[in-house]
């Protein structure tokens, strides 16, 4: 148990320490989050009440779009690298491995998003009750982003064209994590009560880590063999 | 035991066994299936027919344990371009017992690393990568080595350095399985030489 709690607490540790190394990892996704929201400003226009309406969706599905186009940071280099192979061969069992593995890929890829989205949020103009709604939502809903999308990452890792097909597989997953996360903000937004679709979201989020981290760890073996 | 990679049979009919002290040098042409037996040995890939024992036990019936004693240096080094040696080295460590840092520079230092175990491997050259995965051999201390193409990029020290921790590995009482086109200088009292296109 300890061995394996320690051989987890390296993977992450490493992974943390190779982001730092490739910041463009880290910082390529949140410049695209920027722009797609901005692009979403200058399509609709900022002062039009349509705006206020849509905004709060539109963070989110830049953070969605954001979370797809940085999974291959999360196994790809290990694959080339055969980093993947001395996980696999290692004494510990390869879903705490992965489950390490995605941690720190949420550290490092959704915890500076959610500090962004505050930034952007504020100078959006979002009622102080939306951008709670907003950190909530991302906080329960983030972990669920790179869970499946460890699952995804690990199915496609290495093929050719893996991008594409990656995103294709996650997007459609990503429906309910988004149906509610949308809800909540807009319920927030007319000062309704949102615990409800925050207790979903964090159903999904348990569901999520207790099964993806055994689902991309058979994929790996599947991908290797 | 027999192995296929897509449609294709590599080999069926493969029939060897090691004892400890034995040196098996796997060769062959290119495509002859030297890379694909050496990960059906690890158990990355399972045999299409056939079986694989370890102890006289079928390694897929307690795989963990099997790999725990197996150290795979394969075609992929294992080696984060990211991280320096020493970082490398440590990480393949914590993965397993954990060793102490010393314990990894002093590794470092048999494979001649020890001026460079800080900078990152990505400045390194292809022989110094190459040492950098075989310092593994030496932190992790498992009967059975599997290597695929260890002397590849090496220069002639470090193939030396190579062959001399093979053949003590040997003398410990150890396994290597070796697939290399290169002759090694060992005694042929203790090297097994498994032709694969002779099958």
């Amino acid at each position: 148990m300890n061995s394996a709690i320690r051989s987890a607490s390296a993977v992450t540790a490493r992974d943390l320490r190779r982001f730092v190394r490739r910041q463009q990892d880290v910082v390529q996704p949140l410049v695209f989050f920027v722009i797609v929201i901005t692009l979403l400003g200058l399509a609709i226009g900022p002062e039009s009440t349509i705006f206020a309406q849509i905004a709060p969706a539109g963070v989110w599905i830049a953070v969605l779009l954001a979370t797809t186009i940085n999974l291959d940071s999360m196994f790809l280099s290990d694959y080339q690298d055969g980093t993947i192979e001395l996980l696999v061969l290692s004494a510990t069992p390869l879903p705490v491995l992965v489950a390490a593995k995605i941690l720190a890929h949420w550290l490092a890829s959704a915890c500076p998003q959610i500090v962004i989205s505050v930034f952007v949020a504020t100078i959006l103009g979002f009622e102080s009750t939306v951008i709670g709604a907003l950190v909530l939502t991302l906080l329960l809903g983030s972990p669920i982003l790179s869970l499946i999308g460890g699952v995804a990452s690990a199915l496609t890792v290495g093929l050719r064209g893996g991008a594409m097909l990656q995103a294709l597989i996650i997007l459609p997953l990503y429906m309910p994590t988004l149906i509610f996360a949308t809800a909540a903000m807009h319920n927030a937004a007319l000062e309704l009560p949102i615990d409800a679709e925050l207790y979903f979201l964090a159903g999904l989020a348990v569901l999520a880590a207790t099964l993806a981290p055994f689902a991309a760890a058979a994929a790996l073996r599947i991908r290797l063999s | 035991m027999q192995c296929e990679r897509g449609e294709k049979t590599i080999f069926d009919d493969l029939n060897f066994s090691a004892q400890a002290n034995d040196i098996v040098q796997l060769q062959g042409s290119n495509g002859s299936g030297k890379t694909s037996l050496l990960r059906l040995l690890c158990g990355l890939a399972r045999p299409v027919g056939g079986t694989i024992c370890w102890n006289s036990a079928d390694i897929h019936t307690d795989l963990r344990a099997y790999q725990a004693a197996i150290t795979y240096v394969g075609h992929r080094r294992g080696v984060c371009a990211d991280l320096s040696p020493l970082e490398n080295l440590q990480f393949a460590c914590d993965l397993d017992r954990g060793t102490s840092l010393q314990c990894c520079r002093d590794a470092l230092h048999i494979v001649g690393l020890s001026e460079v175990e800080n900078n990152p491997t990505r400045f390194l050259s292809a022989g110094q990568v190459q040492r950098t995965a075989l310092a593994r051999l030496l932190v992790r201390d498992t009967p059975i080595w599997c290597l695929d193409e260890p002397f590849t990029a090496l220069d002639r020290a470090g193939r030396e350095v190579v062959e001399h921790l093979i053949r003590s590995r040997a003398l410990s009482g150890g396994i290597s399985i070796v697939a290399t086109h290169q002759a090694m200088s060992l005694d042929k009292s203790l090297l097994k030489i498994l032709d694969l296109d002779a099958l």
